[in-house]
């Protein structure tokens, strides 16, 4: 008797432990994050000023063909007989004249102020009825547009211009050696060799940059606009710096909606990733458990929901659920009051949860299988034969090794549950209205919002401040939780 | 890195070379005379009504030969989506006559050139002349009205029981609720303070400034509104269950607007039966529910290419053959004078309903100012009906209504 | 915990006896929640009204329809834009399928076998950018594609273009599976080929390639997936041009957007049976390749 109690209070206490012990290491690592900025920034600095030491020295050291190439790109490569280079290097300089000649200095100047003349009307007498002609005005979207645009073309260009004359260096210090310099065939040759890396990561990376990097530097700059419902981009919108920010973290009717909002993310990615996981991993055994036929059918019946695009799953969900809707018939068949569950907000939250629920738990399920089904035999048998029960083997081998290699899913997960758009947008569409304003309900995460402001209202500016809060949300999370992990990876013991 | 960097941004910039090049939308040439590429928004349910006009458009234009693109957009968005996107909205758009003042506001409809003024202002009801009109200006050609009335299952009610709501919530229906309406939605709560006498925006709702909300009235109204939610046979029904609710007998009556005729009637099928709204008890008399009403307009889009020819267009759509044809295929209420007065004995149910409601109602108003009435009534006043307001902070409440729509 | 093993056997076997049938019960009530919506789907696609083979069956009060029909079928195929959409769909995740794959695995392959100066960077740009809400960018990108003329009062297939080019636009992102299976792909083979005298690319698709086919039918199979899912981006960028319209987003259009939605509800069910059909089958065929890519990014993760 007295042996098990003891051995129940040792449990809790090495519980708490561990539960102390995580938080004063996130705490630690969170003060470590911010302590190392100024070194880090002190790195950068330095990098930056090599770069321009290195950039006169070259000038002064280099042979006419170097300095040539300041000036003329691809003079570098003609002095040594790249003839092809050269002609890319100066087509590209040639191009670049040309392009701030007639759109880009246009278009910089557009960026700073977002258009100017504003769409007005007046009265066409020649088509003799009074009708008013709309002509149409400075789109301050385009402007911005364009502005980004341009902006990226100056760096880019300033990028090809460094390379041309590092190019140029390099055909010097191989000609003062005796080097021949490469031919344009062996510099094609080498891209499908030692730089074959280049090839492929420059389509890769090209997609990238067009596709979610430029829109994401775009929407960034809209966070600093006033480019809201009130002010299309017809109409024109400018420039209001940090007052979308400060509106909503000030205390205000905006912030008032901002803050709980952000907590019952938090509340809501809590609970869905580690009920789902826990949950799954608990089927999972369930299903792996000695002696129970049939293990593939039991586990086909629950990833035929991953199957189903998530959509169609949830609004049927949605529709089965709603009050007067044949699961609520069923209960109240039963002797149930008839209800509505989304009309309140802890009754709506806590189906949200019970609905991701049914959603996530085949994903966690279908991982922990393969996990488990790879689990080296030979650990157990050793295991058996130095004595150990079956409930031991469990903790001291399958446990860990589960939770190990399913650690960085599990962080994974609960980054993408904040983001976790479709369950709650329809389910709910952001849960009873009531208490917040703003477009925001009891069940609204910050995406939700962020998209409703988006879509219903075009309340763009508000939408991407709140995504900006989001990402540094996310990163601050994650930078925390990926260095405390990479930490333990290297622990690579299971004993 | 660099030369990743630099491989990169080459590929970059010929990209954003193309973009550069192409410009921002590209200008077409309006076509020749003659030729016309239009693009009509419309709500779901009317398009293939609205096809057959555009059909009969054309015939009556032989001259001129038209490309339709007919889309579907409903009428409480379309106005907006015009003025977010001009360029590639439609060139006619039907919509609700309360995004009227968001419009003109923001440059994106056309003013109606002076020809067609008489068809507005002598040849339809008046209400219909007011909801076309902003700042003494007509900018868009009516053709329907509507306001809200009470469908009921005819099986579980008589017509004598609709009268009132209190005989109504009190009958012996056998179904789980007698009545339900949208309690969340202020269109449908504001009846209630409206009916106890509150006025938005002066007594013709065209005062932009007269906004005494906070008053003794709207205070009656939300307490009538409290009472009703301890009332067990009175629930509120979201619109989208509505249907189901009344299909499968959970409830006998609901309060809603005409847009819900199709779906009732088949909900209920050979139960359907509609009357004007019932009157409820204030201070002991029997007052008729006050609700608010609206017209649908067909715009012209501002930035369209061909304003004349759009300007015919709507016209045409909002003319007499087309109101009567709405009238009979999807029981719209017609803003034509003439067409009004035969309506009321048409028998067509839901339209002779509006009809007999229409004394009691009050225009939607256009102003800018109505999207902070929206929200924060309607959340307000659904706090009132599921007591999560207490009665102490009501006043408070509608003072800061008030206050927003008179501030912004 | 002590457990004690000196129980008679007969008590032990019973034991293990009521645990499996505990365990089944569970098993089977679990499985029951989870597939009958599923079931419930099917047999609204085919649900009909009793004497109204046209009337929706929305709101029905029973829960299991009283009869049954194909009807919704053939309407579907014969008088909605569906077949449309569902060509449209395949066409833009056959090309996001070849496209992703191939960003995804050249990406994944870089950073797996090379080391070279911005190595790190570039792995902490992916990082950050993945934690962006995904359709923060929506408006810019529907403006850019406006601006390049592929949305907006364009031709169907120029907005399909802009669709393929979205969805696979930023597939090199997602790397971090397939770099982790070829981290488990044993470096000496590469050096070996090289030893015989094989260039880069040789070894990537003479060698790695070959190797890699679980993983490839992993991406492959996450890429063709995802445009049948997605209905956000597609909607906003197609905005009201049906007829370009992806599956996704017009069965969204039906049930949750449509004035009447009970007029689409059968239709709705009967298109999400079209849809689930086949990418079930998909994944019924290559769970194995599913379970290996998850499970082998997730490892060296």
């Amino acid at each position: 008797m007295t042996g098990s109690s003891n051995k129940a209070s040792r449990f809790f206490a090495n519980v708490g432990n561990k539960i102390a012990g995580w938080f004063r290491n996130f705490g630690r690592s969170f003060v470590g994050f911010f302590r190392k900025i100024p070194t880090n920034l002190k790195k950068f600095g330095r990098k930056i000023a090599d770069g321009f030491v290195r950039f006169g020295r070259n000038f002064a050291e280099g042979d006419a063909g170097v300095r040539c190439s300041y000036f003329i790109m691809g003079s570098g490569a003609f002095a040594h007989g790249q003839i092809v280079k050269g002609l890319g290097y100066l087509a590209i300089e040639l191009l670049f004249i040309l392009y701030m000649a007639f759109n880009g200095v246009g278009s910089l100047a557009g960026l700073v102020t977002l258009g100017t003349n504003f769409t007005y009307t007046y009265y066409d007498v020649d088509l003799g009825t009074g009708i008013e002609v709309n002509v149409p005005g400075d789109n301050s979207m385009l402007f911005l547009l364009y502005g980004v645009v341009a902006v990226i073309v100056v760096f880019a260009f300033i990028a090809v211009y460094l390379l041309n004359i590092r190019s140029a260096v390099a055909n010097y210090k191989d000609s003062v050696i005796g080097v021949k310099p490469s031919t344009f065939r062996q510099d094609m040759q080498s891209l499908f060799d030692k730089k074959f890396y280049i090839l492929l990561l420059v389509v890769a990376f090209a997609g990238v940059v067009i596709f979610t990097i430029l829109p994401l530097i775009f929407m960034i700059l809209i966070a600093f606009t006033n480019y809201d419902s009130a002010h299309p981009e017809t109409s024109g919108f400018t420039w209001v710096g940090f007052e979308n920010f400060i509106k909503l973290l000030g205390s205000n009717d905006l912030s008032s909606t901002f803050f709980p909002v952000l907590g019952w993310t938090i509340v809501w990615a809590i609970c869905a990733t580690f009920l789902n996981y826990f949950l799954g991993v608990g089927l999972a055994l369930l299903i792996n458990s000695k002696g129970i036929k049939g293990k593939k059918i039991w586990r086909l019946c629950f990833v035929l929901t991953i199957a189903i695009p998530q959509f169609v799953s949830l609004l049927l969900m949605r529709s089965m659920l709603s009050e007067f809707g044949p699961i609520m018939n069923l209960l109240v068949q039963l002797g149930f009051p008839r209800t509505n569950w989304f009309e309140t907000a802890s009754s709506a939250r806590l189906i949200v949860i019970s609905v991701n629920l049914w959603i996530g738990i085949p994903y966690s399920m279908l991982i922990t299988s393969g996990i488990l089904m790879n689990i080296p035999q030979d650990l157990y048998e050793s295991a058996r034969i130095d004595g150990a029960g079956k409930f031991k083997m469990f903790r001291k081998i399958t446990l860990p090794y589960i939770l190990f290699v399913t650690g960085p899913y599990l962080i994974t997960q609960f980054i993408g549950n904040i983001n976790n758009f479709n369950v709650i947008y329809l389910l709910t569409g952001g849960g009873p209205f009531g208490e917040l304003s703003q477009g925001a309900g009891s069940t609204s995460l910050l995406v939700t919002w962020l998209y409703s402001l988006t879509n219903d209202t075009g309340n763009y500016n508000l939408a991407s401040t709140i995504g900006i809060l989001t990402f540094i949300i996310c990163s601050i999370v994650s930078l925390i939780t990926y260095r405390r992990s990479s930490s333990t990876k290297n622990e690579e013991d299971f004993q | 890195m660099k030369k990743i960097f630099a491989v990169t941004m080459m590929l970059i910039i010929a990209f954003t070379m193309c973009l550069s090049a192409t410009g921002c939308t590209p200008a077409e040439e309006g076509g020749e005379s003659g030729e016309y590429n239009l693009k009509v928004w419309c709500a779901e349910l009317d398009q293939t009504m609205v096809e057959e006009m555009l059909y009969n458009y054309e015939l009556a234009n032989p001259d001129n030969t038209y490309n339709w693109t007919v889309q579907t957009v409903g009428e409480d968005v379309a106005g907006t989506r015009v003025i977010s996107e001009p360029t590639t909205a439609a060139d006619v758009f039907s919509f609700a006559s309360d995004q009227l003042g968001a419009l003109v506001n923001n440059n994106a409809i056309m003013a109606v050139p002076t020809q067609y003024y008489s068809t507005i202002a002598d040849e339809q009801i008046s209400i219909a002349e007011v909801a076309a009109k902003y700042n003494n200006q007509y900018y868009a050609y009516p053709y329907t009205y509507e306001n809200c009335f009470l469908y009921y299952n005819k099986d579980l009610l008589s017509a004598d029981q609709v009268k009132s709501l209190e005989t109504l919530i009190s009958a012996n229906t056998g179904a789980e609720y007698n009545i339900g309406m949208d309690m969340d939605d202020a269109y449908y709560t504001s009846i209630f303070l409206f009916t106890a006498g509150m006025e938005l925006f002066g007594a013709d709702g065209q005062d932009v400034t007269d906004v005494d909300i906070a008053n003794e009235y709207a205070l009656k109204g939300c307490q009538y509104i409290a009472d009703l939610g301890s009332k067990a046979k009175f629930n509120s029904i979201a619109e989208e269950e509505q249907a189901t609710a009344l299909k499968n007998g959970n409830v006998a009556a609901i309060i809603s607007g005409p847009h819900m005729v199709e779906q009732f009637k088949t909900a209920l099928g050979s139960k359907y039966a509609v009357a004007k709204l019932p009157t409820i008890k204030l201070d002991g008399k029997d007052t008729q529910m006050v609700s608010f009403s609206g017209v649908k307009l067909y715009g012209v889009n501002r930035n369209t290419k061909y304003p004349e020819e759009c300007a015919k267009l709507a016209a045409f759509l909002a003319n007499y053959d087309n109101q009567y044809i709405r009238l009979t295929d999807r029981e719209f209420c017609p803003t034509n004078l003439e067409l009004y007065a035969e309506a009321e004995n048409s028998g067509v149910q839901a339209v002779e309903v509006v009809i007999t409601q229409a004394e009691y109602t009050r225009l939607k108003p256009a102003f800018t100012q109505m999207s902070s009435y929206w929200t924060p009534m309607g959340t307000f006043l659904g706090g009132v009906f599921k007591k999560t307001q207490a009665a102490s902070a009501w006043q408070g409440q509608l003072e800061t209504i008030e206050a927003g729509l008179l501030g912004n | 915990m002590d457990y004690d093993f000196k129980k008679t056997n007969g008590g032990m076997k019973r034991r293990k006896a009521i645990s499996k049938s505990a365990i089944y019960t569970i098993l089977t009530i679990l499985s029951i929640c989870w597939i009958l919506p599923l079931i419930w789907l099917i047999l609204q696609s085919f649900g009909m009204e009793p004497d109204a083979p046209y009337q929706s069956t929305y709101g029905s009060p029973d829960i299991l329809p009283s009869h049954y029909t194909v009807n919704w079928y053939v309407k579907l195929f014969t008088e909605t834009e569906f077949p449309t959409w569902y060509l449209n769909t395949l066409i833009i995740s056959l090309a996001c399928m070849v496209l992703s794959t191939f960003f995804t695995l050249s990406m994944a392959y870089v950073m797996s076998r090379f080391r070279f100066k911005s190595r790190k960077t570039i792995q902490n740009i992916g990082l950050i950018l993945g934690m962006f809400p995904g359709f923060m960018s929506m408006v810019a990108i529907y403006y850019i594609f406006k601006g390049i003329g592929l949305a907006g009062n364009v031709e169907n297939w120029k907005q399909i273009l802009a669709l393929i080019m979205v969805y696979s636009g930023s597939a090199a992102l997602g790397y971090y599976v397939s770099k982790g299976f070829f981290d488990t792909v044993s470096k000496s083979l590469d050096e070996a080929a090289r030893i015989d005298g094989a260039t880069n690319s040789q070894v990537f698709r003479k060698i790695m390639l070959p190797l890699s086919k679980p993983i490839i039918v992993y991406t492959a199979l996450m890429s063709f997936t995802a445009p049948w899912g997605d209905f956000i981006f597609a909607s906003f960028i197609l905005k009201e041009n049906s007829g370009a319209y992806t599956v996704a987003v017009g069965l969204y259009r039906w049930i949750a957007m449509a004035e009447i939605p009970a007029q689409w509800y059968n239709l709705f069910a009967a298109g999400a049976v079209c849809v689930a059909v086949p990418i079930t089958i998909l994944f019924l065929l290559l769970q194995r390749y599913f379970v290996e890519g998850i499970t082998g990014g997730a490892v060296k993760g």
